[in-house]
């Protein structure tokens, strides 16, 4: 009976050992990714028919001569990078909320709402518009300022819309439950972060423009968008809402149909089919 | 040996299940956002509907204050030949993405110890367009903050380059303080805004002081501990980093509003020796298209706290060094006696542009103020409109509202750049 316990003790404190073993370096068992794709042998780059130039390519950025950096293709799943190498006694770290978090958060939502009732917004922003985001003013010398007489300084909220009826960023100002301020910004001037809403209407929009055009292999990529800008003027914002769409087989994997879509007029201002050509010793074309 | 292997199992088990529960009493968080005091560290943390990254605030270390807040505003990013692009990525709340080796949670808040060194990390994972970024924080328990950045992904089958930026509002044991250099001819005093390669100190010795207490903050380049092993980190590694010393300004604290072609803006030659001190680091990661859309690259900056002065610090007392003069000829008019030179144009200056942008809805007045300190009329300039003005270095301008309202005043570097008007 003695024998059967230690035996059975003697597991226990293996298991254990294994498993703290586990926990304390790489903790999660580590999957081979999949093999990269073979790059396209065809080296043509096919233009689709387009509806207006998205810009003329001027001023290429210079090539690096020195990585100013480090690389590293990722062999696992779950591995480094971007997890450092060699770290050991992981510590994972978490809590509730704390009160001040849950404060602000509630700050933020009352009046992102507030705006939509306001007049002065629903003015500035006409009846097709996006909300995009809401964030605390930071004025630190108005902050010392009030705690150096004892007071608190009021918090004032920005709110951010982008207006498709007038094509404008339009930012508001919320304080106390009241709008201070609307300001409405030419698109070309600034636009905010498109949202994820805008995101995937903009990949909507390519991905039925590239069926229509029968490259029916889109349906079966994904599709990812980014905020346009042009390789001109002083900030590069369009003067409408510009997002880039590219679809890939995987995120690992290289763009096959690329496409800027202009969100103001919902229409695709430029495509084309993005075909990787490599041929041993000879870079991209 | 059944029940054995059941007991293998269910140890395995309890330790994948208990991994990311594991809760030390002091940190708090809601997601994206919270406290943390660890290890003489405390600060907050957030991503924020400005658009600027996973920030810290307050940030002290042993009851020192280091920072009021640091940001990543902005990762801009060129395209050879502007095949696609350019890109100015910008991490918010709708950008963020669960990160696969921390339970899919949006923050990573982890402790580790590596070669030695306890840290403690805090990151996110975004996805703007195809690029897959992980921006995180190291931390030290011997007083050191590593900022960095992680990126792969191809918005098109092309070379490009990456220019992230900090933003680091300093606060090193109070609101005023200097930033150093050390050059060839010993340490340097930066006292007015400038624009500046990492280069132009040697072995990249620059350092942020309180002048009062001595406490002191050297920014040196991202460290090998985090960057992708297989490659170290020579001198030329940050030849193309650049910094930016800048006077707070509670209007410049703005969500990146200057998209993926400006420069960081504001430098109007105010002083900085004794201010309240900003600072922005621009890196640079390269990405061959070749090398294919897995390809993690990454870089970073690193705050170390020196401590302060007689304190076992090992820097060199910083020994002020003359400016010294511009030895370019200049074409301008020569320059006249003048009641207030802080005021008015001196001479000295090489020619150059100031693009001039007003972001405002009003109609702006452009002045130049010639030696005589006379305001001279130049341009009434239109909202959200821009223009190049040709004006010379230590040439004064001013812009004015309507209303006769002092808007901006502006000394021209010796260099072109843009001057926004809000």
């Amino acid at each position: 009976m003695f024998h059967k316990r230690s035996q059975r003790f003697f597991w226990l404190l293996v298991g254990c050992g294994v498993g703290l073993t586990l926990l304390l370096s790489k903790g999660w068992p580590a999957s081979i990714r999949a093999q990269d794709t073979t790059p396209d042998a065809d080296a043509r780059k096919m233009f689709l028919p387009y509806i207006a130039s998205g810009g003329t390519a001027s001023a290429p950025a210079s090539t690096a001569e020195d990585d100013g950096h480090t690389h590293h293709h990722q062999p696992l799943h779950n591995a480094w990078p971007p997890q450092p190498e060699g770290i050991a006694q992981v510590v994972w770290l978490a809590g509730a909320p704390s009160a001040e978090v849950i404060a602000a958060e509630n700050t933020l939502s009352a009046a992102a709402q507030q705006t939509v009732n306001a007049a002065a917004v629903q003015a500035a922003v006409g009846e097709r518009f996006v909300q995009s985001a809401s964030a605390f003013v930071d004025d630190k010398q108005a902050l010392y300022a009030a705690q150096a007489q004892g007071t608190v300084a009021p918090a004032t909220v920005r709110v951010t819309y982008f207006s498709y009826s007038r094509n404008a960023t339009v930012e508001v100002l919320v304080q106390d439950g009241a709008v201070t301020d609307v300001k409405s910004i030419p698109a070309a001037v600034y636009q905010p972060e498109p949202t994820n809403g805008e995101k995937q209407q903009a990949i909507d929009l390519a991905r039925a423009y590239f069926a229509d055009q029968g490259f029916d292999r889109v349906q079966q990529l994904q599709g990812y968008a980014i905020q346009a800008y042009q390789p001109e003027g002083v900030t590069g914002f369009y003067e409408n809402r510009v997002l880039y769409v590219t679809f890939h087989a995987g995120l690992e994997e290289r763009p096959e149909f690329v496409a800027w879509v202009d969100l103001t007029h919902e229409t695709i201002n430029k495509a084309l089919q993005d075909h990787y050509q490599v041929t041993p010793g000879e870079e991209a074309q | 040996m059944r029940r054995q292997s059941l007991l293998l199992i269910t140890c395995l088990l309890l330790g994948l299940l208990l991994q990311p529960t594991a809760t030390p009493v002091q940190a708090q968080s809601s997601g994206t956002a919270g406290t943390v005091a660890w290890n003489g560290w405390s600060f907050s943390y957030e991503v924020s509907g400005n658009y600027d990254g996973l920030s810290l605030r307050n940030v002290a270390y042993n009851n020192t204050s280091l920072l009021y807040k640091v940001t990543f505003p902005v990762m801009r990013v060129f395209y050879t030949d502007n095949l696609c692009g350019p890109y100015a990525d910008r991490i918010g709340p709708d950008t963020l993405a669960p990160i696969s080796w921390a339970n899919d949670a949006l923050l990573v808040q982890r402790e580790f110890t590596l070669n030695g060194r306890q840290w403690l990390e805090l990151g996110i994972r975004a996805l703007i367009g195809n690029y897959d970024i992980y921006q995180s924080y190291y931390l030290s328990q011997d007083g050191m903050l590593d900022a960095h950045i992680f990126s792969r992904g191809l918005q098109c089958n092309a070379d490009h380059e990456h220019y992230p930026y900090w933003r680091f509002d300093f606060e090193v044991g109070g609101v005023n303080n200097q930033l150093w250099r050390e050059t060839a001819s010993g340490w340097q005093l930066l006292s007015t805004e400038f624009d500046a390669a990492a280069t132009t100190a040697v072995n990249h010795r620059w350092q942020v002081r309180n002048p009062q207490s001595g406490a002191t903050i050297a920014v040196l380049p991202g460290f090998t501990t985090f960057t992708v092993p297989g490659d170290n980190v020579p001198v030329s590694d940050y030849s193309n980093h650049q910094l930016f010393g800048r006077l707070y300004r509670a209007s410049e604290d703005t969500t990146w509003f200057y998209g993926a072609l400006a420069e960081v803006p504001f430098n109007n030659s105010e002083n900085i020796d004794s201010q309240d001190l900003v600072l922005f680091y621009k890196a640079y990661l390269a990405h061959s298209a070749a090398e294919g859309s897995d390809l993690w690259h990454s870089t970073g900056v690193r705050l170390a706290f020196l401590g302060t002065a007689g304190g076992g610090n090992p820097t060199p007392t910083p020994t002020p060094v003359p400016p010294t003069p511009t030895p370019i000829p200049t074409v301008a008019p020569t320059p006249t006696p003048t009641p207030s030179a802080s005021a008015c144009s001196t001479g000295g200056g090489r020619s150059t542009y100031l693009n001039f942008v007003n972001t405002t809805s009003r109609t702006v007045y452009v002045y130049w103020v010639d030696y005589n300190c006379n305001e001279r009329f130049y341009k009434a300039l239109s909202p959200w409109r821009s223009y190049w003005q040709q004006t010379y270095g230590n040439h004064v301008w001013r812009i004015y509202d309507g209303s006769s309202r002092l808007l901006r005043q502006v000394t021209a570097p010796n260099y072109s750049t843009t001057v926004f008007i809000r």
